[in-house]
């Protein structure tokens, strides 16, 4: 059975109500849950029952690398501890570690955005495609810079996130246009350059986002705006395994309701945009190629447990 | 001033944008041009010219961006201008222009029915078909291909603002024809899947490019991305031939109401973007027409071929902005 934390975020994942940027610390402050009111007399017992609720969690993981970091991090402080011997009591009083590992989102824009500042032409012109939280922080901190002129964004059916954006970029007096996914290249011609947000960065440069980022990027190189992908460093998957279930579209999202009960609704949430369509990636460690990503994580060691589970997803 | 009462009610049908299509709007202002020369009282080829034009410019003047109502027009005025090039007689030049009027109703009656064959020819047993939003032309072609027992999935998504997508996903239902719909944003993944890509027209220009309903070049663009075979289908009068002229194609912005309905935005808000697109020739396997599958490259010899009127060609710069 699992923990209640545990269940509500699992529902909360498959309802995609949680964004990625959030999304790892909020499993990281469920796995805490899970540890701190725990009944177990043992380490053993206790790595037991971590076990059961993030097995239970992996089942509605959407493709999103911050909860599965969040995981690794967990399982990989447990394993430490049992291998240095260290008691019940000394895992739960130190398990505030885990949130020491984390960056804060808020500072990590403000990186961002001073990183970015020379990539962007002044009265820039600015296309981005849905909604992410860090994107939004980046272009405030860019707007306050006087750095942009307008944003252009485009819808993102099915959920139509790109809406949000617009809502939100317009009350800080950012002037922004929004259009219609198919209007993308339209868009792009318009505009200086794109910036994309991630679930995933892949440590080959691959870039797991919301569908139809991927189309976007096409269209950047056949008109050779440049593509930056804006995202902290705990977007990065160095487990692997993150990008293999990209969740299907249902009837649902598109609306319909049609007579044909056996009409066939195809399609992802999110797509993989791969590395040589992406000039740069801008992190809170500075604006890295495709090549350089593998060398800004610190601590790249997987839990052996977590391997073996998401291999079995294969 | 007094137009024909024919005139006038294409007129009025067009600005209230009753009727269903470019054909359509071509067949009627066909109809009603006729119609004015059979009521004509003219004595002459010069004053029947001069009703015509008359005519004409007033269908222009309301006329959408669309080619085939203007190439009726072409056809008509070409028509009596060569004939007052040549010194015909009044009762030849009606003869032309009634010969005109024949030819263009048995192109229209075939011209579906050959590009129905070429096109079923490409589309094999077992294939993913991906077609961009809805089109009659492209619809002929599948349930051509149906009907000569191959067995096919057709992929759609859903073209927004209108959605016209999901009309394919019922004319397809309704023929038997196995149907896969999602949004635009996922196209990329489904011509991927896909063995062959059909797409309507809007217009055709001399360069081979095609303009369409938004999201056709970025399906074209994704088709050559994953080496998809991409075709548009349309008879020869959606060739524009304004576009010797170096004109562009003309595109209506989208409105907010389309995208955000109801929902209110502060002014910040702005709704973007053209419902159109154009696609340049360099993503084109071909475009399927009556005359065969014409390649990009070849378009400008289909419109060299095509009738063309002096006086229309002199006015349409004008129509092009609006100034007519």
């Amino acid at each position: 059975m699992a923990h209640q934390e545990i269940v509500q975020l699992a529902d909360r994942f498959r309802r995609l109500e949680l964004h990625a940027a959030h999304s790892g610390r909020e499993t990281r402050r469920a796995l805490e849950a899970v540890m701190a009111e725990s009944r177990a007399t043992t380490l053993s017992e206790l790595t037991e029952e971590l076990h059961e609720n993030i097995g239970y969690l992996l089942q509605s993981l959407p493709p999103y690398a911050p909860p599965l970091n969040s995981i690794n991090r967990a399982l990989l402080y447990l394993e430490d501890a049992t291998r240095a011997g260290l008691s019940l009591e000394e895992v739960k009083h130190r398990q505030n570690e885990l949130e020491a590992n984390e960056t804060d989102p808020i500072i990590n824009r403000e990186k961002i955005a001073r990183y970015l500042i020379d990539s962007i032409p002044q009265d820039g012109v600015v296309y981005t495609h849905t909604l992410s939280e860090t994107i939004l922080g980046v272009l405030i901190e860019l707007h306050l810079m006087g750095k942009l002129k307008r944003v252009i964004v485009t819808e993102s059916r099915p959920n139509n996130d790109g809406w949000e954006t617009a809502r939100r970029l317009a009350e800080i007096q950012l002037p922004v246009c929004l259009t219609i996914d198919a209007a993308m290249p339209a868009a792009l011609e318009k505009a200086h350059l794109m910036l994309s947000g991630a679930e995933i960065i892949n440590l080959d440069g691959s870039v797991v986002g919301k569908i139809g980022a991927h189309l976007a990027a096409m269209i950047c190189e056949r008109y050779s705006k440049p593509l930056y992908i804006i995202a902290d460093t705990s977007k990065i998957n160095y487990i692997g395994w993150g990008d293999f279930y990209l969740t299907s579209l249902s009837p649902k999202d598109l609306g319909l309701n049609f007579s044909h009960p056996e009409l066939q609704v195809s399609g992802s949430l999110f797509d993989i945009t791969p590395a040589e369509l992406i000039s740069g990636y801008a992190t809170e460690k500075g604006i890295v190629n495709a090549s350089e990503i593998p060398s800004i994580i610190s601590d790249k060691r997987v839990s052996r447990w977590l391997m073996e589970q998401l291999s079995k997803r294969l | 001033m007094e137009h024909h009462p024919a005139i006038k009610t294409v007129i009025e049908r067009i600005e209230k944008d009753l009727i269903g299509g470019a054909a359509d709007t071509a067949k009627e202002v066909m109809t009603a041009m006729a119609q004015v020369v059979e009521d004509s009282q003219a004595t002459s080829v010069e004053s029947l010219y001069k009703e015509m034009e008359k005519a004409a410019i007033a269908v222009l003047k309301v006329c959408p961006s669309f080619a085939p109502p203007i190439n009726v027009l072409h056809m008509m005025m070409g028509t009596i201008e060569k004939d007052i090039e040549s010194g015909a007689s009044l009762a030849e030049a009606r003869q032309h222009l009634a010969d005109t009027q024949a030819y263009f109703s048995q192109m229209i009656a075939t011209a579906f029915e050959k590009i129905a064959d070429i096109g079923a020819e490409l589309i094999h047993d077992g294939d993913n078909v991906f077609m961009f939003s809805m089109t009659s032309s492209v619809w002929k072609v599948l349930r051509r291909a149906k009907a000569q027992g191959k067995s096919f999935n057709v992929l759609v998504t859903e073209a927004r603002p209108a959605n016209e997508g999901l009309w394919t996903v019922d004319e397809m239902h309704k023929s038997g024809v196995t149907v896969e719909v999602s949004i635009d944003a996922c196209l990329a993944e489904l011509i991927a899947r896909s063995n062959i890509a059909f797409a309507g027209v809007d217009a055709i220009a001399a360069d081979g490019s095609v303009f369409n309903k938004a999201g056709t070049y970025l399906s074209a663009l994704a088709a050559r991305e994953y080496g998809v075979p991409f075709y548009f289908v349309s008879d020869t009068l959606k060739f524009d031939t304004s576009t010797l002229l170096g004109l562009p194609f003309r595109s209506d912005p989208v409105t907010y109401k389309e995208v955000l309905g109801d929902k209110k935005y502060s002014s910040g808000v702005k709704v973007v973007g053209k419902l159109f697109d154009t696609t340049p020739p360099y993503l084109i396997r071909a475009i399927i027409t009556e005359l065969g599958p014409v390649p990009p490259s070849a378009c400008i010899n289909v419109m060299w071929n095509m009738k063309r009127s002096k006086r229309i060609s002199e006015l349409i710069p004008d129509w092009a902005h609006n100034r007519l």
